[in-house]
């Protein structure tokens, strides 16, 4: 079990060190999933849009933990 | 070539560089303070492993999985990839997180093999020392390559981007004798994170049935996308994080 944690710990860390960016990223995926059922032609300014706002928000949660 | 194959390219080159500057520290570090001969098995072991993984996940992707599934699982990884390299490089730049020093990373390696000692007979520490620090960084060049290559179907641009830095920085550690402290990482990692977030970008929605305007050709916009984006997002936090208390 302990093994088991450190390996998702690990992979974790190696591929996105923050929660923000991996939540956001799979908020990001099911909101161009519906995109595309949606408006097929925004689909990709959406997706965009989304990822952009993954990064800002896990921009500012940093500046925020960092002033508390 | 292909405007997508060079992007491939010059994003795995670039990325490649920063990994192989930071394996390139441990490796004179092992060298200057235990042996030349523990570093050079060290690398030698871990470059081929990494070679191998390459080859094999690399040529079984390309032949098991179906190109919109590779696509898909790949654009998802890459993305959060490149924006975990993009986010650290924003932090960096809005002085959030400390520059990457490669002067101080090679003194702390020296420090900590000074303090293993050594044992009579075969120095294994120095050995593993260098091919951890080569495997760990490594990883994510193999990473990066597979995904870049698999996903674009340019696996030999993203190859080739990645064996010319490995000889750019194999030469200048020869010729240097020292750590590379002067290779602007964080602008490297900077131009990184924005070229595999626009990647994953395309081929997760390619993935999933977005249409690109001009298809591959929507690489560079979605490249100047991020670059304007991210400008905004710099100029925005800089002065709320000089505002702030340290």
């Amino acid at each position: 079990m302990h093994r088991l944690t450190g390996a998702v710990a690990w992979v974790y860390d190696f591929l996105a060190e923050d929660p923000v960016v991996l939540l956001g990223t799979l908020a990001a995926l099911v909101v161009a999933v519906l995109a595309v059922h949606a408006a097929r032609s925004a689909a990709g300014v959406i997706l965009f849009a989304a990822v952009v706002l993954v990064i800002a928000a896990s921009l500012w949660r940093t500046v925020l933990s960092r002033k508390a | 070539m292909s405007p997508s194959a060079i992007f491939v390219a010059v994003s795995a080159a670039l990325a490649s560089g920063v990994e192989f500057v930071e394996a390139l520290t441990i490796v004179l570090a092992v060298g200057f303070t235990r042996s030349w001969r523990d570093a050079f098995e060290g690398t030698g072991a871990a470059a081929v492993a990494l070679a191998v993984m390459v080859a094999v996940i690399g040529l079984g992707l390309l032949h098991l999985v179906s190109i919109d599934v590779l696509r898909t699982v790949i654009g998802a990884l890459l993305l959060v990839f490149g924006l975990k390299w993009l986010r650290k490089a924003i932090l960096r730049y809005t002085g959030l997180k400390a520059l990457h020093d490669e002067e101080k990373a090679f003194r702390e390696e020296q420090e900590r093999l000074r303090q293993a000692g050594t044992k009579p007979g075969r120095d294994w520490f120095g050995v593993s020392t260098a091919f951890n620090g080569v495997f760990l960084e490594g990883l994510e060049v193999v990473f990066i390559v597979i995904g870049l290559g698999a996903a674009g179907k340019q696996m030999g641009a993203a190859t080739i981007g990645a064996v010319i830095a490995a000889v750019i920085v194999i030469a200048a550690g020869i010729a240097l004798h020292q750590p590379l402290k002067a290779v602007p990482e964080n602008t490297m990692k900077f131009v990184v994170g924005i070229m595999l977030t626009s990647f994953g970008t395309l081929w997760l929605g390619e993935g999933l049935g977005v249409q690109w305007w001009h298809q591959d050709f929507f690489i560079p916009i979605l490249i100047v996308g991020y670059l304007a984006a991210s400008a905004i997002l710099i100029w925005w936090l800089k002065p709320v994080v000089q505002r702030s208390p340290a």
